[in-house]
């Protein structure tokens, strides 16, 4: 049994430049091993002895640190040309010692452990890294377009009940929170711009500028990053804790396409929900630009309704829904992938459910970008 | 007599790691076969060349005349419905009852009306003695259950080859020996040919026709046939140790003679 208290003593026993013999007593445990450590080494350096003898007859306890210390002192020893030796081991300090590789514990350490790379040098690895997912992902894309494709042409084979669960998963309950962040963004929004309109009197133009940023880019937007973050991430995880437990490799050796039968459901039923998500959080939207209108701008519901049909064209409407389309396409992909790409253990279930909602957000931000040029040269 | 199984000149590397190379061996109708070795031998890394999990660095495999590692399609959706695979875990689908586990594989591969799906189903999972488990999730079974229906599902399609990959693992004694006689009466029974990857040698005693032994240090094979002939005969420590039970160690340290004295 460990005594935490009690320490290890040294009596020294010798001259400078002869033989020295430490008794050590006590207590050579994991608590206190540091000092016979440290005091051993300078013991050498003061002492420079012909021979070093360590006594161990009144050690109490040793445990497998306490016999590194006695390791590390031979090592001492034999980095000073000194020749060593202890004395009075039990059977079972030796049996300790003996299962000890302690050559390894102070000898040369891999330099390449310790080396950090050169600038260069990591940068490269970050380009490689990037190119090697890029292409990973190119891959994926492939397989996924191909299995899209085998499912347009033959959608018999379809999981069309796991595309309907999925729907429900991804659509129906995010509906609640989803109306509620649209109805609150609605309502920062318009009255954060009601403050300066109003100052015009331009009062009725909170329902057109609502209309518009809601419809074009803010629904679209807010409900891919909601999707991306509820929906995305339960896709890799899934998807990834198939991959731990070997499903994955189980319907591969039963003669499924894992992307057909995992991937395709998952889009399909993102394709159908997000685009309806829409639509639905820039109802709600509207609505908490309308109660802002209503209350804080002296306009009837009526004006409000009017103005905001007013603004939008049915363009607006339908390249939002366009842009929901591939956001859902988007989001649902890179999800699967990541998922597919999971490692070993429930570690990389949670990286994979990381990077599938980061790449996802990512992904709907750069096409966003796009769309915008593409809109306005359409438009 | 035709191998089921043909294994050639086999080699297997992660980066500059080299897994086992040159391994050759061929597996006949009706047997099981075991793959037996260490940790790091490489057995995982074979089973899943032989399954056409993973492509092999060199070398060739053939199974009931079919490269694994094919990518002609109509070949790989034969070799799928002639061989059946349990994993370590199960591998379950565990958002499918067991009968959805079992259905989704027939209705992959056949055109089978539900009623006849039902059926083969009811009677797969009476052979491995889950009879009316149909309904039950994976996470409602126990480990031996699992590997039960496990089997169950590998066999659903009647495949002549099966690959169970440590098929014992996780189970308790009397369990794992039910195991063993359920393996053993599907081969005699239906004459399925059984390549298992284990280290639980007793299991290997029980129902092993034929054996051999990879070694992580000599990177191949180092050892091959019965396995009771092996345990009687082989002159090489390393096949002693594994099969008779007893490190070379222990016969020959004297220090832990002397601890085992003070004990």
């Amino acid at each position: 049994m460990k005594h935490p208290d009690q320490q290890c003593a040294i009596r020294v026993e010798g001259e400078k430049g002869r033989r020295l013999t430490l008794h050590l007593s006590g207590y050579l445990v994991t608590e206190h091993v540091d000092r016979p450590m440290d005091e051993i080494q300078s013991l050498l350096d003061d002492y420079r002895p012909s021979q070093l003898l360590i006594d161990v007859s009144d050690v109490i306890t040793m445990d497998s640190a306490g016999a590194l210390a006695l390791a590390k002192a031979e090592e001492d020893a034999a980095a000073r040309s000194i020749p060593f030796e202890i004395l009075n081991m039990t059977p079972g300090m030796k049996r300790t010692l003996r299962l000890l590789d302690y050559k390894k514990p102070f000898g040369d350490r891999d330099s390449s452990l310790d080396r950090t790379p050169p600038l260069f040098e990591r940068i490269r690895g970050v380009f490689l890294d990037t190119y090697n997912d890029f292409i990973r992902v190119m891959v994926f894309v492939g397989e996924l377009l191909s299995a899209l494709l085998y499912s347009a042409i033959h959608p018999l084979s379809i999981r069309w009940a796991d595309s309907l669960l999925y729907i429900k998963r991804a659509g129906v309950d995010g509906l609640p929170i989803l109306g509620l962040i649209s109805f609150l963004i609605g309502l920062i929004i318009a009255f954060m711009s009601s403050l300066q309109l109003k100052q015009f009197g331009a009062n009725i133009y909170v329902a057109s500028f609502l209309a518009i940023a809601v419809v074009r880019e803010l629904g679209p937007i807010m409900t891919a990053i909601l999707v991306a973050g509820r929906s995305g991430s339960a896709f890799a995880a899934e998807i990834g804790t198939m991959k731990v437990n070997e499903e994955i490799d189980a319907l591969t050796v039963m003669g499924f396409d894992p992307v057909r039968f995992i991937a395709v459901p998952k889009v399909l039923a993102a394709m159908v929900a997000v685009p309806i998500l829409t639509l639905y959080a820039n109802l709600f939207g509207i609505l908490g630009g309308l109660v802002v209108g209503v209350t804080g701008l002296d306009l009837t519901p009526y004006t409000y309704i009017q103005q905001t049909i007013k603004s939008i064209a049915a363009f607006d409407i339908i390249s939002g829904i366009v842009k929901a389309v591939v956001f859902a396409v988007l989001i649902s992909g890179i999800s699967c992938q990541r998922g597919f790409e999971t490692g070993e253990g429930a570690e990389a279930v949670g990286i994979s459910a990381t990077s599938a909602v980061v790449s996802s957000i990512f992904l709907i931000i750069v096409a966003d970008s796009i769309f915008a040029i593409v809109i306005h040269y359409i438009r | 007599m035709t191998p089921v199984v043909t294994v050639e000149n086999l080699t297997a590397r992660y980066g500059d790691h080299i897994v086992f190379e040159g391994v050759s061996f061929n597996v006949f109708a009706g047997e099981i076969f075991a793959i037996v070795g260490g940790n790091g031998c490489g057995k995982t890394t074979i089973f899943k060349c032989m399954t056409g999990l993973l492509p092999p660095s060199s070398g060739r495999i053939l199974v009931k005349g079919i490269d694994p590692s094919t990518d002609d399609e109509e070949q790989i959706k034969t070799l799928r419905k002639e061989t059946g695979v349990l994993f370590q875990s199960g591998a379950l689908f565990g958002s499918m009852t067991l009968h959805d586990n079992m259905a989704v594989v027939l209705k992959e591969h056949t055109s089978l009306p539900a009623p006849v799906i039902d059926m083969i189903i009811k009677a797969k999972l009476g052979m491995v003695k889950l009879a009316g488990c149909e309904n039950l999730l994976p996470s409602e079974l126990s480990g031996g259950m699992k590997k039960r229906a496990g089997i169950a599902r590998a066999m659903v399609m009647d495949p002549g080859v099966l690959f169970l990959d440590e098929p014992s693992a996780g189970l308790d004694p009397v369990t794992s020996g039910d195991f063993d006689t359920l393996v053993k009466n599907i081969n005699t029974g239906m004459g399925t040919t059984m390549i298992i990857i284990t280290h639980q040698m007793e299991s290997i005693f029980n129902i092993a026709h034929r054996v051999i032994m990879l070694d992580k240090d000599a990177k191949g094979i180092i050892a091959e046939g019965n396995p009771h002939e092996l345990r009687k005969h082989s002159t090489d420590h390393r096949v002693m140790a594994f099969f008779g039970g007893v490190t070379p160690e222990h016969r020959t340290d004297p220090e832990q003679s002397e601890a085992n004295e003070e004990v």
